[in-house]
């Protein structure tokens, strides 16, 4: 007979993650309401660079992506893991290395992120040395998950596991293939990857960040919590091998619906739609798993603010993942790329899956662990209608902006012209919208305060159960004879995690290989030369600054675009671009071709603009840049920066780097020179120096979409 | 003022319209013009699918029925009641739930434990639906298609526009350009003409054309020329390598020719040595060309003060 073993659950690291958890929560949606704040009142920044919106919009994303759902991931593993596996943690040095780790982590992006040191790579914007960490400590939360289920003494894996292990090995695949990048200091560096294969690799990693950071992991929380919390077993165990399956093999496809109409190859972008198409059925298992467990215990959910916040969030996550495969379609993506509609899609996602899930789980789990009832039931409904109040005022402002600039900026007049040439026509429109939006925001952050407090009193109600003892019949050795077939999988953990590294390997490499191979996928164009020292130069100062956070540079080919920015933006323009800055919303205009003849601004209309964007274009709602024209540009690393560049493959001849300086310093000149011929001066009434910053982001913008132009002069 | 006001009205109610409808409606919005609602053949497929739609739910609800009455006559009324399901049970595929103690499966975890309920197969159908659209979406863009999509749709939509743009410019005969460009002295043309040069010129210009970053367009001295179809020009195509942005793309022909006027009206408003100083050459105005009354010009010069 089997022998009973007794053993302890460690609820500590399960407590602390819940308490990463709540406080970087709140830290991460009060940075997003200081953002959404800023997009009507500029001044909200405080005059200042380190909190101005393009600094402040990343730590946001990061901030609510990695520190609030990460830490309730990793609380939700923790507590369940243990439990579904009938084993403590493999280790407990290394749960409190990946505890102390990941919260390092967010330190260290919370610091860089203001100081201006990004990757510009959405959701992976933190520089390598905390690439690495991240590396590192996410082998740790792998270590410790499999020593964990090694040492299981439950012969299956629950279905919640198996969305744990897909999580780990697909972050990890994702994590270290988007961030090969060449370092040149210990804080900047440059993507290997250039242009439109920069892109495919980004939004492949964005949109499986979302698919595997933000959906598989709180599936599997799904799986446990739920039939925890409403005390009923799980609706089709063959729905979910079904959907379980499917899901993570077309996920990883999807990616490039992230780039329609963009300068991808026409057969990249049909495979991103074709695939967002198939993942509305393997989204929606998920989602009807999740509600028909709840069968049978409706009357529950009318009392329970628990269960009320699961049903709502898993019903967010059935809208979001049916409107996301409709936001795929050409035709739909064509008016709400680059507006409101996709923030707030996004946000219907985040605050409504992630946001009613994890607090359902922290209502669920302080009690347990703390050994007490919740301090207030009345509260987690309160919290319950505000939360989704929040949502509502959040999520239909941002459609109905979106669907307004969207049409505004296509809109033709009879005479055959754009109705509304000039952008700022269709920022202005839109501003009310953005106030009530951060109303909602701020509904929403209200209920997340009484959340805190209410678990809070009832953590003062009871004592932390630091370990708690259970007591399982040891693992026997023989396995059971004529088996379904998952079940075999099912208890093999090695092959479990083999199999899905292989499933989420094909859609990647299916799609990236070929446009890293195949020469005609990004044709070249003779004209584009890399770019000065000094247009280098202020291209990083782009980067610091997150001007893509706001600007994209990326003409879609649309008469709407090309009559209003110039000829649409072809593949080979980008192959110097490392990395890629197409950015993917336009709170303000594209900058593709701001240099070109359609667009071309004097260099004394930047300076003044980028001083002072009021002073040049009425009302308009972007930040004055003043510190660009007060600090002098570091030169300091001007030659490793263009050897790295070389490297990566971009043409500077041998010995260019030892040049490079003078030859910034005498373009600097020239455009010194140019200001001072339009009668700049600055704040003291001096002529402005060639040394300063904005020289540098001029030359960077003056340059933005001229290439293409010379091959017209050159072929006319 | 009104008129935007009544535009972004109809703009807006007509964006809570759409967004009320199902997304294939949505798919279609993204027309060209400005929205409007006729009634043309599309409307009526969008109907006739609609009524079909309808007309096959009335007769599947007939059928549940004769289904039922047919058990009735087999089973007894008892026995039929029993094996009744709720509307929902039947889309949803749903077993009652007194039955699901025999679905349970024999394992469990934590005290999780897990129904055999199949796959719906209504989840499969929508499943093995979207795999079909997938298939023919690819077949029909890239294999019977030439795969040259954004291209193809670009070139039609550019086509469907200079159309558009050559019709009105036809049914506008006397179109002007800088060709035939006339200078305007009503008071009321020149106001119009103040008025874009507030919104558009006087950021480099400055507020009353003295010069900023841009050249003072007050005093003699001019770039570009300094006559009527100089200015006209130089406004709508632009200067590249000065920063001179081209308005012919923001601007109608008539706006340029409003502020082009007003440009000229302005000239010597400036007292010589407070505005900037002179650039390019000195021109010197034909007699022929008349300057505007002068009246005019101090009523606006005043109105932008």
């Amino acid at each position: 007979m089997t022998q009973i073993e007794q053993f302890n659950y460690d609820n500590k690291i399960v407590r602390n993650f819940g308490i990463a958890t709540v406080i970087w929560g709140v830290v991460g949606m009060l940075v997003g309401l200081w953002a959404a704040i800023q997009l009507y009142e500029p001044a909200a920044n405080l005059g200042n660079q380190f909190t101005t919106f393009g600094r402040i919009r990343p730590l946001h994303t990061n901030a609510v992506i990695f520190a609030f759902v990460g830490n309730a991931i990793f609380m939700g593993v923790y507590y369940s893991l243990q439990r579904l596996l009938k084993a403590r943690m493999f280790s407990d040095m290394l749960s409190k290395i990946h505890f102390w780790g990941w919260q390092l982590i967010i330190v260290a992006a919370a610091i860089t992120l203001p100081l201006g040191m990004t990757s510009s790579h959405e959701y992976a914007e933190l520089e390598w040395p905390i690439d690495i960490a991240i590396t590192l400590i996410w082998v740790v939360f792998g270590w410790n998950m499999f020593g964990t289920i090694l040492r299981r003494r439950e012969k299956h894996l629950y279905v919640a596991i198996w969305f744990y292990i897909a999580t780990f090995v697909t972050v990890a695949v994702l994590h270290i293939v988007n961030s090969f990048q060449l370092p040149i200091s210990l804080f900047k560096s440059y993507y290997w990857y250039a242009g439109v294969q920069d892109a495919l690799v980004q939004w492949w990693y964005g949109h499986n960040a979302v698919a595997f950071f933000l959906t598989t992991p709180f599936l599997g929380l799904m799986y446990y919590y739920l039939p925890k919390a409403a005390n009923r077993p799980v609706y089709s165990y063959k729905l979910s091998i079904l959907h379980f399956w499917t899901l993570i093999f077309i996920y990883i496809w999807a990616g490039p619906h992230h780039l329609l109409y963009t300068s991808l190859p026409d057969w990249a972008q049909s495979l991103g739609t074709v695939f967002s198409i198939m993942l509305i059925a393997p989204s929606w298992g998920g989602m009807i798993n999740g509600l028909l467990t709840v069968r049978g215990a409706w009357d529950k959910v009318r009392e329970d603010p628990i269960l009320k916040f699961f049903v709502v969030g898993i019903t967010a996550y059935g809208m979001a993942t049916l409107e996301g495969p409709l936001l795929s379609l050409r035709n739909v993506n064509a008016l709400a790329h680059y507006t409101d509609w996709i923030v707030g899609h996004v946000h219907v996602g985040a605050l409504g899956w992630n946001g009613l899930l994890t607090f359902a789980i922290l209502y669920w789990l302080a009690p347990k662990i703390y050994n007490t009832s919740l301090f207030s039931k009345k509260l987690a409904n309160t919290h319950f209608w505000l939360a989704t109040l929040g949502i509502i005022f959040y999520a239909v402002p941002m459609y109905w902006s979106g669907w307004e600039q969207g049409q505004m900026w296509k809109e033709f007049g009879v005479d055959g012209r754009l109705v509304y040439p000039e952008f700022i026509k269709t920022t202005i429109n839109i501003l009310p919208l953005h106030i009530m939006r951060s109303i909602g925001g701020t509904i929403y952050l209200i209920g997340v305060f009484l959340m805190v407090y209410n678990l809070w009193k009832t953590m003062k109600s009871g004592k932390l159960v630091a370990n708690e003892s259970a007591e399982a019949p040891a693992l026997v050795k023989e396995n059971p004879k004529g088996e379904y077939w998952h079940r075999v999988i099912e208890r093999k953990p090695t092959m479990l995690l083999i199999l899905s590294l292989i499933v989420i390997l094909i859609g990647g490499m299916v799609e990236m290989m070929p446009t890293f191979l195949v020469k005609s996928n990004v044709p070249t164009i003779a004209a584009v030369q890399p770019y000065t020292p000094l247009e280098l130069e202020g291209r990083d100062l782009y980067i610091r600054e997150g001007c893509v956070n706001c600007h994209s540079q990326m003409i879609r080919p649309f008469r709407s675009e090309t009559e209003r920015y110039g000829d649409y933006s072809k593949a080979g323009e980008f192959v110097y671009d490392h990395p890629f800055l197409w950015g993917s919303k336009r709170t303000g205009p594209d900058l593709a071709r701001e240099g070109g003849s359609k667009l071309k601004k004097s260099d004394g209309w930047h300076y003044s603009h980028l001083v002072d964007p009021t002073s040049m274009t009425d009302q308009s709602i972007m930040p004055p840049y003043p510190w660009l024209a007060e600090q002098d540009l570091n030169t300091s690393m001007t030659a490793s920066k263009i050897n790295a560049m070389r490297t990566l493959g971009v043409p500077y001849k041998e010995g260019f780097e030892n040049q490079a300086v003078d030859a910034l310093n005498k373009q600097a000149e020239e455009i010194a020179a140019r200001l001072k011929d339009e009668g700049i001066r600055d704040n003291d009434g001096l002529e402005i120096s060639s040394k300063k910053e904005i020289i540098a982001i001029i030359a960077y913008l003056q340059r933005l979409g001229t290439d293409i132009s010379k091959t017209e002069t050159a072929t006319n | 003022m009104t008129t935007r006001m009544k535009t972004y009205k109809k703009r807006t109610l007509f964006s809570l319209f759409v967004l009320g409808q199902p997304a294939m409606l949505l798919a279609q919005a993204n027309a060209p013009q400005a929205p409007s609602f006729n009634f043309g053949l599309n409307e009526i497929l969008w109907l006739t699918i609609i009524a079909m739609a309808l007309l096959l739910l009335f007769l599947l609800l007939v059928l549940n029925r004769l289904v039922f009455l047919l058990k009735v006559e087999v089973m007894g009324p008892e026995q039929a009641a029993a094996n009744k399901q709720s509307l929902w049970e039947k889309i949803l595929s749903l077993k009652p739930i007194s039955a699901e103690k025999d679905l349970v499966m024999e394992h469990e975890y934590d005290g999780i434990q897990e129904l055999d309920n199949p796959t719906p197969p209504w989840f499969n159908f929508l499943f093995y639906g979207t795999i079909l659209i997938a298939v023919v979406y690819l077949v029909n863009y890239h294999i019977v298609g030439d795969g040259n999509i954004m291209e193809s749709e670009y070139a039609a939509q550019m086509e469907q526009g200079n159309a558009i743009k050559a019709k009105f410019e036809a049914s506008n005969a006397a179109a002007i350009d800088e060709t035939n460009v006339e200078l305007l002295t009503e008071a009321s043309e020149i106001l119009e003409g103040s008025k874009i040069f507030a919104g558009k010129c006087k950021a480099c210009h400055g507020d009353l054309g003295e010069g900023k970053t841009g050249p003072n367009l007050t005093d003699e001295y001019w770039i570009h020329g300094g006559d009527l179809k100089s200015v006209f020009k130089t406004i709508k195509y632009g200067v590249q390598e000065k920063g001179m942005a081209a308005w012919g793309d923001f601007l109608k022909p008539k706006e340029i020719q409003q502020v082009s006027s007003y440009i000229l009206s302005i000239q010597g408003t400036v007292p010589a040595g407070q505005g900037k100083a002179p650039q390019g050459e000195k021109y010197q105005a034909e007699p022929a060309q008349e300057s505007a009354p002068a009246d005019t010009t101090q009523t606006v010069t005043a109105m932008n003060k």
